[in-house]
């Protein structure tokens, strides 16, 4: 099938869902308020504050799209293109939309207030702590997973780490001539632009190598020091740069797959159990929720959509647009990634691997991870697929536009390792709360800015050390979906107690979320720490101890959910 | 309708842009709350030394403590704002 019909196919998909489903989420389920939202009824002029319906949604998506939409559906490529993107496609509008656009909604009748503390209104308080440990092992696994995956680019491709530092060098002088020299917003853009361009240019001619491990201690160090750093210096500039490779990425990419009217040249399907993770047979079902995180659903979408888009939301109608639009657009970057592979993927992994790969579905299925580490990893494929469309459709060269994809995915990657560790910090204090009354030097001991920014960081870089990403990405994946499937409890709680509407919609997706990646953690502890316990038994230790943990929580969860608190004062007074 | 489509394109980046400065602003919330502290310490019972300063600035600064008593209330509910920063 032509590339160009399943973009089509899948913009009709988004557009139609958008309107019936979404429309009915927001008649029958969500109604409307006679309070007035909170960006206006409690307006501060500092954390309320009406926003434009589209500087919003541009606000929201920024903050909810990362690598991780592109990294998991180049790896589930290995099922075949059909199940990845009917995946990404259904578990979108069916799932990840209605989590993030619920849990906007549901914290916007909540004054604004997070999802997690809606969890301890309507569910049990201790519901509230059950996500702080959540959050916390995410933010573990988020690190080993990035950094697992950014170290195989940076080896493979080492024109890369160039790129990145000397951006990382640039966002210094744009942010002295923004701050200091006081540019406007046009000029600081182009001299942006002009620098993100020189910056892949030079890192052309001059590529940077290291082995994976001297990665590893560089990202380590990296973690620790952008903490110490302050942000209008580094981060701000940086994260401004990386916008527009966005921006850019997504345009160039949307139009090259659309005008390249090129077939799928991978099978359709390849088989149920294709060897994923650690070479293991690896069921679709379950296991597809592990892989394909952030382009389908994502339990740290929750978290962004009721922290700061629930306090700017100028209107109730336009949640719909901001909550479950800006998912649909995260969907339709998995699907370009998707489709990026699918039509350029064989062109690249080496004409020897390509006729292996091809010669029939099961070849495929069986020989495509191995073929994908070779191109550099997830990352390393997607970057030349991307760049082989985009040279055949815009002529833009080959080797421009594979350094620009692979920054592109790499600076998101860097992005959120140096903002985990300023996240652990705030999960860190609200985890050990309890220790506040009892023993007050212990508190302040994990408290403490470095203490909170080396354990995460450290326990993240010491899994990640063996280089391991097919067994590391898919717990990451898996405690994603746990939070997203602590969100959709909440805000199925939310429907049923507080709207007292028909809740199938968010508790059908709840429960399937639940049970899915119940099950698949199950199957993972079971089936694939003792084979990396026979490769690095420390670092299985460490996961399979974060995974039992997790897996003992998500009971405690679903026990909760059943039988909440008898006292429910609170939710009929803000019902 | 062409210049109000480039409007909203021209909102949806100006959204990107709020979106890498939202760290700074984080970053001057936390100077302003310091700010309030040195100056209004005394409301909340914590002796501070230059009161007359605090009260020479009390009438142009009645919005900020209304809002620093409003945002203390909601102390305990800040995780989710710092997640807009990850990018994940």
């Amino acid at each position: 099938m032509s590339s160009t019909v399943l973009v089509i196919i899948g913009l009709v998909i988004y557009v139609v869902f958008y309107k019936a489903y979404g429309g009915f989420l927001k008649n029958s389920i969500v109604g409307t308020s006679e309070k007035e939202v909170p960006s206006k009824r409690l307006f501060d002029n500092v954390d309320y504050v009406p926003a434009n319906k589209y500087v919003l949604f541009g606000h929201h998506f920024a903050s909810i799209a990362g690598a991780a939409p592109i990294i998991g559906p180049a790896i589930a490529l290995a099922w075949g293109w059909l199940p990845a993107i009917l995946w990404v496609w259904f578990g979108n509008v069916f799932i990840g939309a209605v989590h993030d656009y619920l849990s906007l909604m549901s914290s916007v009748r909540y004054d604004g207030h997070s999802v997690q503390w809606v969890a301890g209104k309507v569910i049990k308080k201790r519901t509230s702590y059950i996500f702080a440990w959540f959050i916390l092992f995410v933010l573990i696994l988020v690190v080993a997973a990035f950094g697992a995956v950014l170290g195989g680019i940076f080896v493979k491709q080492p024109a890369v780490p160039t790129a990145y530092f000397l951006q990382i060098a640039f966002a210094l002088i744009l942010g002295y001539i923004m701050y200091k020299m006081k540019a406007n917003f046009g000029i600081s853009t182009i001299i942006a632009i002009i620098l993100l361009a020189t910056s892949i240019i030079v890192a052309k001619f001059y590529p940077f190598h290291a082995s994976y491990q001297t990665w590893m201690i560089v990202f380590l160090a990296y973690i620790i020091i952008a903490a110490a750093i302050p942000v209008n210096i580094l981060l701000q500039p940086r994260d401004y740069m990386n916008a527009w490779l966005l921006v850019f990425g997504l345009a160039i990419g949307g139009v090259a797959v659309i005008f390249a009217f090129k077939p799928m040249g991978i099978p359709a399907t390849t088989m149920f159990s294709a060897p994923i993770i650690a070479g293991q047979s690896t069921p679709f079902w379950p296991a597809i929720p592990l892989i394909i995180a952030c382009g389908s659903l994502s339990g740290f979408h929750a978290l962004v959509a009721s922290g700061t888009t629930s306090k700017q939301l100028s209107s109730e109608v336009e949640g719909l647009f901001i909550g479950y639009g800006s998912m649909l657009t995260e969907g339709f970057l998995s699907t370009l990634v998707i489709l990026s592979i699918g039509i350029a993927g064989m062109g690249i992994v080496g004409a020897d691997k390509a006729q292996t790969l091809t010669a029939n579905a099961a070849a495929f299925g069986n020989h495509y991870i191995p073929a994908m580490k070779s191109a550099g990893g997830p990352v390393g494929i997607f970057a030349k697929s991307y760049a082989t469309v985009v040279n055949n459709v815009l002529g833009i060269p080959k080797a421009f536009m594979v350094i620009l994809a692979a920054m592109w995915v790499a600076s998101f990657a860097m992005t959120t390792l140096d903002t985990t560790n300023r996240l652990a910090r705030y999960t860190f204090a609200e985890i050990f709360e309890p220790l506040k009354e009892t023993s007050k030097g212990m508190y302040d001991l994990f408290t403490n800015k470095w203490v909170a920014s080396f354990i995460p960081a450290a326990i993240g870089i010491g899994l990640a050390w063996t280089g391991e990403w097919k067994v590391i990405w898919p717990a990451f994946g898996a405690a994603n979906q746990m939070l997203a499937s602590i969100a959709l409890m909440t805000a199925s709680a939310w429907v049923m107690r507080v709207q007292k509407k028909p809740s199938w919609p968010v508790f059908i997706p709840a429960m399937f979320l639940w049970v899915t990646v119940t099950v698949a953690m199950i199957w993972y502890v079971i089936k694939i720490i003792p084979i990396f316990m026979h490769k690095s038994p420390v670092q299985a230790y460490v996961l399979g101890a974060m995974m039992v943990i997790m897996l003992l929580l998500n009971f405690i969860l679903v026990y909760d959910f059943a039988k909440p608190d008898k006292d429910q004062s609170f939710v009929e007074d803000n019902a | 309708m062409l210049e109000n489509f480039l409007d909203n394109i021209k909102a949806f980046v100006e959204g990107f842009k709020n979106q890498s400065t939202s760290a700074i602003e984080l970053q001057l919330h936390e100077m302003e709350n310091s700010f309030a502290l040195v100056c209004f310490g005394s409301l909340m019972g914590m002796p501070s030394p230059p009161n007359y300063l605090g009260m020479a600035l009390l009438p142009y600064i009645e919005q900020e403590i209304k809002v620093m008593i409003f945002k203390s209330e909601r102390l305990d509910d800040r995780l989710a704002e710092f997640f807009d920063l990850s990018d994940i």
